[in-house]
């Protein structure tokens, strides 16, 4: 068997486990500050998503302070459930296809167990995505990109190099050719 | 009165020292515009505004802030969606200071409707979306037409060279397009369309003979004028502009009234009631609490401006009983409070284009697209559905990586890489509806419950009715159909359900009309009632239209200014 249907199998029996107790389970306010903990399985989670390549990478702007920062003080309690859920799926998941921490996998068995994890996540996005986020929050891995990306994007190192920023353009010009590989404006 | 007298804490002030030309109740939009006026034509004039000190570019303390200055990366927190739970829809980590807190300023919503305040010098001139339209005959003719409500007591020709007066001292850019359903104005350059604006325009020209996308004609310096800008292109206009760049009363007017030497400019002040003297039959004065220190002071003059914003205004007049008039100032057509309008907002649609990969764009532009009002503006262009019409705003921008992050899917080099590179370009397009004056849409002030200054909270009540139901499917469909016949795909349209109050424009409380017995105040915005008081908010508009309201706002001020400060010195008042 191939490691990622081990890991398509492994997440399917998580997630339905999950199903089955969810009422139960978010009725309880699971404990947010344990999340403080998580801090250096956080970094890498987020270095994952955004790595360093030839400008720097989630790790290098300390993505982990802002998302356990949003995660604390504005998360709903619902998101904040399903994120500290959604870590300790990725401690299994590793430990159980990989036999060894997330921090321990290699870069590919890294983004297997996360891209794995994002498609048994999907099937929710879309319309029923939407009026599943608002009775069962929004799911692990679309709060840890959306925090992720927004961590990385509006820090600054992310925002001057990774992007690119201008506080007081001065100017403005309708329409320019826009350079080969040209980044994105960082504000809007 | 002689209840006040006896009042402990009555500030015993000389009377004379309290005493002005001419009172003006909020330093808003139009409130800054009646102290200017005012002052200007020689009058002492004092500007009571209930909140705090803002003063220009000094108090802006967020306005030079990068993201990442920002605790929460301008995101808005729990604690804060709960104790603010309306403002905190529009507002952020950047100018939620210009918003008031919902907990310490509480209202009842009979129905749900999103009051949007900003209690501070200068109001919500500060945040305004500074879009500015002049009415036309189609709107100023159209309750007589329809047999709704009361007539408009003035027509086009009686503001039109008002609207000059306050544009050409606003700065306002914007393009003429020769529509007379849509008046032309005193413009500034107007700012460029980006390529897909310039796309989705040309196509819809083709596409429609009744149709044309304009740039929004917003009141941002695209030219330095009077001290003041130019535009840096920053879009962070709602933190305050230390340039000067997009119009406030802070920025503008307030000061113009200050050069003066005599403007008197008192914060904190929240107007309890007008005061009326039913022997002269004329208001005398207003009683004040000070915010802060909960003394209770009062003021007199000869002329009142009620600047306070169409809500605030009317719950200050209904607060202002005697026994002249024990259901509130001028209310003798029991009108006050009633007929409250919104512009109905949150339907549109959105599209993505396929194209333009190698163009891109510098600077934040401030504005937006405008499509003026295509529906019964004629024969041809009658709707089966409804009557009236609604404008179409939108932007056309690539999207960037807070909207690419749920649209990338997988992690790694890849996913950065999309989610750092300029996305598709994309359009949304949303309608701003008129909507009918309704007797039954009102405010009304609840006299169990108080607020922290004892004063009864404020009760609104608001249903949207046929009409603008069946417009919002137009809208909805319509925006859905100019960006399919433009080549867009992944056309998403959408209809939000937002509150009424969404639109932050507020309208309708003590209504302009010719007659006495069924509107508050006349062609003048004099009260018909008593006339040395004048109001100029939103408040006296006797329907809706379409249009961003704010610009009618300030030319009504201008000219009632003239008329009051005319009459005053014919002793007529």
């Amino acid at each position: 068997m191939n490691r990622r249907k081990a890991i398509a199998g492994m997440t399917a029996l998580v997630g339905g486990a999950f199903a089955a107790n969810y009422f139960y389970k978010n009725t309880k306010n699971e404990k947010i500050s344990s999340i403080h903990d998580e801090k250096l399985l956080i970094a890498e989670l987020a270095d994952t998503i955004i790595p360093r390549t030839d400008t720097p990478g989630a790790k290098d702007v300390n993505s982990e302070e802002i998302i356990i920062l949003l995660l604390d003080d504005c998360a709903n309690r619902k998101t904040q459930n399903n994120f500290i859920r959604g870590l300790e799926n990725v401690k299994s998941l590793s430990h159980s296809v990989y036999h060894k921490d997330f921090i321990s996998c290699s870069k590919k068995e890294r983004e297997s167990i996360l891209t794995q994890m994002e498609k048994d996540e999907k099937p929710f996005n879309g319309i029923i995505g939407k009026v599943k986020s608002k009775f069962f929050g929004d799911g692990f891995i679309a709060t840890l990109k959306e925090y992720t990306a927004n961590a990385y994007c509006t820090s600054m190192k992310g925002a001057t190099e990774g992007l690119q920023y201008v506080l007081i353009p001065g100017k403005r010009i309708a329409c320019v050719d826009r350079a080969k590989n040209e980044k994105s404006w960082a504000t809007q | 009165m002689e209840e006040t007298q006896k009042t402990a804490n009555l500030n015993t002030v000389a009377k004379d020292k309290n005493s002005f030309d001419a009172f003006v109740v909020g330093s808003g939009i139009s409130g800054g515009w009646a102290a200017k006026e005012l002052c200007e034509a020689g009058l002492k004039t004092l500007v009571l505004e209930r909140g705090r000190n803002v003063e220009h570019v000094k108090d802006y303390h967020t306005a030079f802030k990068n993201p990442w200055d920002f605790t929460h990366r301008l995101s808005n927190t729990q604690k804060e969606k709960q104790e603010c739970p309306i403002q905190s829809q529009v507002s952020d980590e950047g100018n939620k200071h210009f918003f008031v807190n919902d907990k310490e300023h509480p209202y009842i919503q009979e129905n749900p409707f999103n009051w949007i305040r900003g209690y501070q010098v200068g109001g919500r001139s500060l945040t305004w979306g500074r879009q500015c339209y002049r009415l036309s005959d189609l709107d100023f003719e159209a309750n007589l037409k329809d047999g709704i409500a009361v007539d408009w007591p003035i027509r086009y020709k009686d503001l039109a060279s008002w609207y000059s007066y306050v544009e050409k001292y606003i700065g306002l850019s914007g393009r003429k397009e020769g529509l007379s359903h849509f008046p032309d104005g005193e413009f500034l350059p107007h700012i460029e369309f980006n390529c897909i604006e310039d796309f989705f325009a040309e196509n819809v020209k083709k596409s429609y003979k009744d149709r044309v996308v304009t740039p929004s004609r917003v009141a941002n310096l695209t030219e330095a004028k009077d001290g003041r800008g130019p535009c840096q292109y920053r879009n962070l206009c709602s933190r305050g502009c230390p340039f000067s760049a997009y119009f406030s009363s802070n920025g503008v007017t307030l000061p113009a009234a200050m050069v003066t030497g005599n403007l008197t400019l008192v914060p904190n002040a929240i107007v309890v009631e007008v005061l009326y003297d039913k022997d002269k039959k004329k208001a005398k004065g207003v009683r004040v609490i000070d915010s802060v220190t909960k003394q209770v002071i009062e003021y007199y003059s000869k002329i009142i401006f009620i600047n306070a914003s169409t809500i605030a205004t009317a719950s200050i007049l209904l607060n202002s009983t005697s026994e002249a008039f024990p259901n509130g100032l001028g209310n003798s057509s029991g009108q006050v409070g009633h007929n409250l309008m919104d512009h109905n907002t949150g339907a549109g649609a959105s599209g993505i284009y396929d194209g333009f990969d190698d163009k891109y764009y510098y600077g934040r532009s401030p504005g937006s697209i405008h499509i003026p009002r295509f529906r019964n503006v004629d024969e041809q262009t009658k709707h089966k559905d409804f009557i009236r019409g609604y404008g179409v705003q939108g932007k056309g921008e690539r999207l960037s990586w807070n909207d690419m992050y749920a649209k990338v899917d997988g992690v790694g080099e890849s996913f950065k890489d999309k989610l750092t590179q300029p996305g598709p370009w994309e359009i949304w397009l949303g309608g701003w509806g008129e909507t009918l004056p309704y007797f039954e849409n009102k405010i009304v002030l609840d006299k169990n419950q108080k607020d922290q200054w004892g004063l009864p909270l404020v009760s609104i009540a608001f249903e949207y009715q046929d009409n603008e139901k069946a417009m919002r499917k137009d809208i909805t469909s319509s925006c859905k159909e100019m960006l399919e016949n433009a080549g867009f795909k992944d056309i998403k349209p959408f209809d939000y359900n937002k509150p009424a109050g969404s639109a932050v424009h507020e309208m309708g409380t003590a209504r302009m009309g010719r007659d006495a017995k069924t509107s508050v105040l006349n062609g003048n915005n004099q009260m018909h009632d008593v006339k040395n008081v004048f109001i100029t908010d939103g408040s006296c508009m006797t329907s809706s239209a379409t249009q961003n309201p704010s610009l009618t706002y300030m030319a009504l001020t201008a000219r009632a200014c003239a008329f009051a400060v005319d009459a005053l010195k014919k002793g007529e008042i």
